[in-house]
C-alpha cells in the first residue's frame, strides 16, 4: 500500500469513526427522549379525550333536558303522542327533525313506552319502527353517553347518544339524542395530525384519518416536508374503552378509542439527521482527501526528490548534489546519500584509471596484432625468396618481381596503419572500394600457406563505400580465423561476393568466407564476436571482435553459421557503393 | 224524503253534465271553458300583461311536445289539439268542434272549427293536420294513420277499434302546427303567439306571448324561475304559479291577494323494482299494496299534497297495446346482485320521491311491525333485510335515467302521469326508459308498484284575469278572446 494511501485511510478512520459514533448516539438519544415525550402526550390525550367525551355527553344531556321540558309543555305534541290525534300526526313526525335542527344535534328520536319510534329527526320517515332495545340499554347507563349505530335513509352512522324520558298521560316517552361520531369528530378529538384516533366497535372501525390519506400525507398537507418513501406505520398506541349499544345483540358491549401517536415526524427527523450526517461525512471525506493529499505531498516530496536524485546517480555522473539544510530524518538521509555518492565518486576514479591502463594493454595487443598481420606477407615473401636463393637463384629476380606488389601492399598497409595509430583517433576513410580487388590481394598474400586451398567466387560490381584498410583488415582476420580452424589439416577456404537487396533500403554487397575447419558449438557461436574470447592457445580474442566493430563502422552486419565438424561460414553484408 | 230529493238533484246534475260534455256519439261537445274547471273567474277587464312563473326550462327543440309542467303550461296557450280533456276528465272540443265514429270505432272523422286560423292568418286545414302529425305517427300511439276527408274534415284511423273518441288526440304530440316563423317557433293556432322568445326580466329568461288575433292585446310573460324561492316570486309581481311545495302553498294561503287552488291529480309515483321483476320472471308471486296502506304513506310520509294511488291504473289497461316490448337486446331482467343494487334511487330534485324512498327504506329495515311494512315487503321481494342493507340515494335526473336503463339498482322511485292521454304510448315510453320492464312472460301490469298520486297547486293573483285548469294538471289563462272560442 502506498504511503499516501496509508495516510489517507488513517486520516479517514480517525475523522469519520468519531463522527459516526456521535451521530448514532444522537439518533438513539433523540429517539428515546421523543418517544418518551410522545408516550406522555398520548397518556395526556387519553385523559383529554375522556374529558371531551364527558363534556359532549353533558352537552347532550343539557339538550335532552331542554327537549324534555319543551315536549312536556307542548300541547300539540301531547295531543299527537298521547291522544294519537291523526290530524297532529305530521306535527309529531316533523317534531324531531325541527328540534334536531334547533338544538344542533345530529340524532334525535322520540319513542313511546313500547319502543316504537314516533318521531325521528335524522330519518323522518322511520316512524312506527319498533326499537325498544335502544332506549332500554341507554337508560341503563345513567349519566353516561354510549356509542350506537343509528340509521339515516342513505347510510348508517355512529352516534354518541344519551337518553332521557318524559311522562305524559301516564305513558313514558323516551327522548334519545346524540351527535354523529365520524372522522371529523375523531379528528377534533385528536387535535393534531400526528395523533390518529381509531374507534373500534363491534362490526367496524372508524379512524380520524379516514379519507384514505395516511399520517404522512396529513403532515405534508400541514406543511411538514417529509420524504416520499417514509414509513408511516410506526406508532405508539393506547386505548380508552367506552360503552357501545349493540342493537343486534341487544346488549351493552364495549368500543375502544385507540390513540395512535405516529412516529412519522420522528422518523422524518431521523431521516433528516441521516441525510445531513451523510452530507457531513461526505464533505469531511472530501476535506480529508484534499488535506491528506496536501499533507502527503508535503511529507513525501523530499523523499521523492531524494529518490529522483538517487535514480540519476551513475558512474559517469556522480555530481548529484545531496546537500540540504534540513535537520530532520530527511536531512540525515540526504546527507548520508551525499556521503555515499562521494565515496562512489572516489571509487569511480580508481576504476577509470584501471580501465585506462587496461585499454592501453589492449591497444598494445591490437597494434601487435595489426603489425603482425602486415609483417606476415613480408615474411612469407622473404621465406620464399630465401628458398629460391638456396634452390634456384636464377628465379630470384623473376619471383622478386612477381612478389614485389605483395611487399609494396604490405608496406603500404603498415604505413597506413602507422598513420592511423599516429592519429590516435582512427577515423577511417570513406570511398568506393572494390571488395573483389581487396579479396584478390589478400588471397594472393596468403596463397601457398600450408595445405590450404583458396577458392574465390567473385561477382563483379561488388563495390562498397568505406576504408579499404578496414576492409582488408576484415578479410585478413576472417582468413586468419579460417586457416586457424583447419588446425594445419588440408582444407579449403571459399570466398564469395555478390550483390543482394533483401530487406534493405538499398542494395547490399554480401561477402561470404567459408572454411572446412573444425566448426563451432552454439555456445562458441554466441561468444565468437566477444572481446578477448578465443579458443586458440595463443589467441588474443580480439580478431573477430575487431571484425565486428569494423563491419559496424561500415554500417554493415556480420553473422556466422557453424556446426562442430562442419566448418564455419561468416556472412558480411555491406551497403553497396555502386551507382544504381 | 230529503235524501231522495238530494239523489234526484245529483242525478239531474249528472245528466246535464253528460249532455254538455264527454261521451255521446255526439257531434257537438261542449267547450272546455265551463265554470266547472274555473279557478278564477275572468274579471270584466283583464289585465294587459300577466306574468307566469315556470319552474322548469322550456326547450325550443321539443316544441310542441311538452316534456315538463312548464312546457305543458306554455304550449297549452300556443297550440291546439283536435280535442282536449277538462279538469273532470271529460273530453271536450279543441280544434275540432265535432267528431263521428265510423267503421266500428276504427275510424274517427273530425270536423275542424270553422274560421280556425294560424297566427299568420292562414286557415287551418285538414292537410295541415296530416302534415303536422308526421312525426307523431312514428310513435307508439293508438293512432294508425290520418287522412284528409275534405277541407276541414280529417279521418283518423286507429290501430284497434275504440268506442270512445281516443283521448290520445289530446296529447301535445298531436298539436296542429305549421312551419316555424322568424322566431324559430312552430306556428300554432292557439289564442297566443310568440312575441319574444328570449327576453330577460328580473334576470330570468322570459318568453313573451300575446293575443294572436285582434281584440285586446293581452301579453303573458312566461318566466323561467328555477332556483328562486317561490315565496319571493309572489312578492315580486308573479301573477300565476304552479307549485307542489307545501311551504309555498301554505304561504300563499295566508295572502289574501292570491287564490290557491288544487289542480287535478296528474302524476303518480311508482316503484320499479328489479327484485320484483326477477320474482315475476321466475314465476313467483308478489304482493300488492292496499289503498289503505298507500293512503297512510301519502298522509304521513309525504310532505306535500299526495294521496294513496287511486285505481284504475293506466298500466293495467295496456294489454291491448301492440308491440309492447323492449328495444332489441335490452329486455333482460337485471340479474346482477352487486353492491349498487342495494340502492333505492330517486331524483334528488323531487322531495316527494325522496320521502317515498326513505319510507320504503325504513319499512324494509327491520322485521315488519305494521301492516304497512308487511305489505311493502311483500310487494318488493328482498326489501326486508338486516339493518345495513338497502339505502336511499338521490341522484341527478341524468343519472337516474342511466341507472334506470341499466337496472343496476334495487329499486327506483319514478313518476308517471296519472291519467295519460295514451296509455300505450306511455307504456312504450316507460319501457324505453327501463327496458327490463318488458321481460318476456311478465305481465306489464304487474311490474309497477303504485305508491301515491300527487298534484300541484296553482297560485294566482285575484282580480286580474281568469284562470282554468285542464285535465292534465295545467292551468290556462283565460281572457275574453280565449274563452270566446
Amino acid at each position: 500500500m502506498a504511503f499516501r494511501t496509508r495516510l489517507l485511510v488513517t486520516f479517514l478512520l480517525a475523522v469519520l469513526l468519531p463522527m459516526i459514533v456521535l451521530a448514532l448516539f444522537i439518533r438513539d438519544e433523540m429517539t428515546d427522549r421523543l418517544t418518551a415525550q410522545y408516550e406522555r402526550r398520548v397518556e395526556s390525550l387519553l385523559t383529554v379525550i375522556e374529558d371531551d367525551l364527558s363534556e359532549e355527553s353533558a352537552v347532550i344531556a343539557g339538550s335532552l333536558a331542554g327537549l324534555r321540558r319543551a315536549v312536556a309543555n307542548d300541547n300539540r305534541f301531547r295531543e299527537a303522542a298521547v291522544d294519537r290525534d291523526p290530524e297532529r300526526r305530521r306535527y309529531l313526525l316533523d317534531y324531531a327533525a325541527n328540534a334536531m335542527q334547533l338544538t344542533g344535534l345530529s340524532m334525535l328520536q322520540i319513542q313511546d313506552d313500547a319502543g316504537r319510534i314516533i318521531s325521528s329527526g335524522h330519518f323522518r320517515n322511520e316512524y312506527d319502527r319498533l326499537e325498544p332495545e335502544l332506549p332500554r340499554l341507554l337508560l341503563s347507563l345513567p349519566e353516561r353517553a354510549a356509542l350506537t349505530r343509528a340509521r339515516a335513509p342513505d347510510a348508517s352512522f355512529l352516534a354518541l347518544a344519551r337518553a332521557d324520558s318524559v311522562h305524559m298521560g301516564g305513558r313514558r316517552f323516551t327522548i334519545i339524542a346524540g351527535v354523529t361520531v365520524e372522522r371529523h369528530f375523531l379528528a377534533r378529538l385528536a387535535r393534531e395530525a400526528q395523533l390518529t384516533i381509531t374507534l373500534i366497535y363491534p362490526g367496524g372501525t372508524l379512524t380520524s384519518a379516514g379519507d384514505g390519506s395516511d399520517t404522512a400525507d396529513q403532515l405534508r398537507q400541514s406543511g411538514v416536508n417529509l420524504p416520499r418513501d417514509l414509513d408511516a406505520t410506526a406508532a405508539i398506541e393506547r386505548e380508552l374503552n367506552v360503552p357501545f349499544i349493540d342493537l343486534q345483540r341487544g346488549e351493552v358491549s364495549s368500543a375502544s378509542f385507540r390513540v395512535n401517536h405516529h412516529l412519522t415526524e420522528l422518523e422524518a427527523l431521523r431521516r433528516s439527521i441521516d441525510r445531513w450526517f451523510v452530507v457531513a461525512v461526505g464533505a469531511s471525506g472530501v476535506l480529508v482527501v484534499v488535506l491528506v493529499g496536501w499533507l502527503a505531498s508535503r511529507i513525501s516530496r523530499p523523499l521523492v526528490e531524494l529518490a529522483d536524485k538517487t535514480s540519476r546517480i551513475d558512474l559517469d555522473r556522480l555530481d548529484i548534489d545531496f546537500d540540504t539544510r534540513r535537520k530532520d530524518e530527511i536531512g540525515v538521509l540526504s546527507r548520508l546519500l551525499g556521503a555515499m555518492t562521494e565515496r562512489l565518486r572516489t571509487s569511480a576514479l580508481l576504476i577509470k584509471d584501471a580501465e585506462r591502463r587496461a585499454t592501453l594493454g589492449e591497444l598494445a595487443r591490437q597494434v601487435n596484432h595489426d603489425i603482425k598481420n602486415g609483417l606476415t606477407p613480408i615474411r612469407n615473401v622473404f621465406r620464399h625468396l630465401i628458398q629460391l636463393a638456396g634452390n634456384d637463384p636464377t628465379q630470384l629476380s623473376d619471383v622478386l618481381q612477381e612478389r614485389q606488389s605483395t611487399l609494396d601492399s604490405s608496406i603500404s598497409y603498415l604505413e597506413n596503419l602507422a598513420s592511423n595509430y599516429a592519429r590516435l583517433s582512427p577515423r577511417s576513410e570513406r570511398r568506393p572500394c572494390d571488395v573483389n580487388e581487396i579479396v584478390r590481394q589478400v588471397v594472393m598474400d596468403v596463397q601457398g600457406l600450408g595445405q590450404v586451398r583458396f577458392h574465390t567466387n567473385l561477382c563483379e560490381g561488388s563495390v562498397v563505400v568505406g576504408d579499404p584498410i578496414a576492409l582488408r583488415r576484415i578479410i585478413e582476420n576472417l582468413f586468419d580465423n579460417a586457416i586457424d580452424s583447419l588446425d594445419s589439416r588440408p582444407g579449403s577456404v571459399t570466398i564469395t561476393t555478390g550483390r543482394v537487396a533483401e530487406g534493405a533500403d538499398r542494395p547490399q554487397v554480401r561477402m561470404t568466407v567459408a572454411d572446412t575447419g573444425s566448426g563451432m558449438t552454439k555456445d562458441q557461436v554466441a561468444k565468437v564476436f566477444d572481446d578477448f574470447y578465443t579458443t586458440k592457445e595463443n589467441g588474443t580474442g580480439l580478431g573477430l571482435s575487431i571484425v565486428r566493430r569494423l563491419v559496424m563502422d561500415l554500417d554493415g552486419s556480420i553473422r556466422v553459421e557453424s556446426e562442430p565438424g562442419q566448418g564455419s561460414r561468416f556472412v558480411i553484408d555491406l551497403p553497396s557503393g555502386a551507382s544504381a | 224524503m230529503r235524501l231522495s230529493v238530494l239523489l234526484a238533484a245529483i242525478g239531474a246534475v249528472a245528466l246535464v253534465a253528460m249532455a254538455a260534455c264527454g261521451k255521446r256519439s255526439l257531434m257537438k261537445p261542449a267547450s272546455l271553458f265551463t265554470p266547472r274547471c274555473e279557478i278564477l273567474p275572468a274579471p270584466a277587464h283583464s289585465a294587459d300583461s300577466i306574468t307566469v312563473a315556470m319552474p322548469d326550462v322550456v326547450e325550443l327543440g321539443r316544441v310542441p311536445w311538452a316534456g315538463n309542467a312548464s312546457e305543458r303550461l306554455l304550449f297549452r296557450h300556443l297550440y291546439e289539439t283536435l280535442i282536449t280533456v277538462d279538469c273532470l276528465d271529460q273530453v271536450c272540443a279543441g280544434l275540432a268542434v265535432s267528431w263521428k265514429r265510423g267503421e266500428g270505432g276504427r275510424r274517427w272523422t273530425f270536423e275542424l272549427r270553422e274560421g280556425a286560423l294560424f297566427w299568420d292568418g292562414t286557415s287551418v286545414t285538414a292537410g295541415d293536420v296530416v302534415t303536422s302529425w308526421q312525426d307523431a305517427m312514428t310513435l307508439h300511439t293508438v293512432i294508425d294513420s290520418v287522412g284528409v276527408a275534405g277541407g276541414r274534415r280529417v279521418h283518423v284511423y286507429l290501430k284497434q277499434p275504440h268506442d270512445e273518441v281516443p283521448r290520445a288526440l289530446s296529447a301535445s304530440v298531436f298539436a296542429v302546427t305549421k312551419a316555424a316563423d322568424d322566431s324559430g317557433w312552430l306556428v300554432g293556432s292557439g289564442p297566443y303567439r310568440i312575441v319574444s322568445p328570449n327576453s330577460y326580466r328580473m334576470g330570468k329568461r322570459t318568453i313573451t306571448v300575446r293575443s294572436a288575433l285582434g281584440g285586446r292585446r293581452v301579453i303573458i310573460r312566461f318566466m323561467e324561475t328555477s332556483l328562486v324561492d317561490a315565496r319571493d316570486l309572489l312578492e315580486r309581481g308573479i301573477d300565476v304559479m304552479v307549485t307542489s311545495d307545501p311551504s309555498v302553498i301554505e304561504y300563499s294561503s295566508g295572502r289574501p291577494q292570491f287564490v290557491t287552488v288544487e289542480l287535478p291529480w296528474d302524476r303518480t309515483y311508482v316503484l320499479l323494482s328489479t327484485s320484483r321483476m326477477r320474482a315475476l320472471a321466475g314465476g313467483g308471486t308478489v304482493g300488492t299494496i292496499s289503498s289503505h296502506v298507500l293512503d297512510g304513506v301519502a298522509q304521513n310520509a309525504v310532505r306535500g299534497d299526495a294521496r294513496g294511488h287511486v285505481p284504475p291504473s293506466w298500466w293495467e289497461e295496456v294489454s291491448r297495446c301492440l308491440d309492447l316490448s323492449a328495444p332489441a337486446g335490452r329486455s333482460a331482467v337485471p340479474m346482477a346482485d352487486h353492491a349498487s343494487s342495494d340502492r333505492i334511487v330517486y331524483d334528488v330534485k323531487d322531495p316527494i320521491a325522496r320521502d317515498l324512498a326513505e319510507r320504503v327504506v325504513a319499512l324494509g329495515a327491520t322485521d315488519p311491525v305494521s301492516a304497512e311494512a308487511a305489505a311493502i315487503t311483500l310487494a318488493i321481494p328482498g326489501l326486508a333485510r338486516d339493518s345495513a342493507a338497502v339505502i336511499a340515494e338521490g341522484v341527478t335526473t341524468a343519472e337516474l335515467a342511466r341507472s334506470l336503463r341499466d337496472g343496476n339498482a334495487f329499486a327506483y322511485i319514478v313518476v308517471v302521469p296519472t291519467r295519460p292521454p295514451d296509455p300505450c304510448y306511455e307504456a312504450h315510453e316507460l319501457i324505453k326508459r327501463a327496458p327490463w320492464l318488458a321481460s318476456h312472460g311478465v305481465d306489464f301490469a304487474h311490474t309497477l308498484v303504485p305508491l301515491v298520486d300527487a298534484r300541484s297547486h296553482v297560485i294566482a293573483k285575484r282580480g286580474r284575469f281568469g284562470l282554468m285548469s285542464d285535465g292534465y294538471g295545467s292551468a290556462i289563462v283565460v281572457d275574453g278572446l280565449f274563452a270566446g272560442r
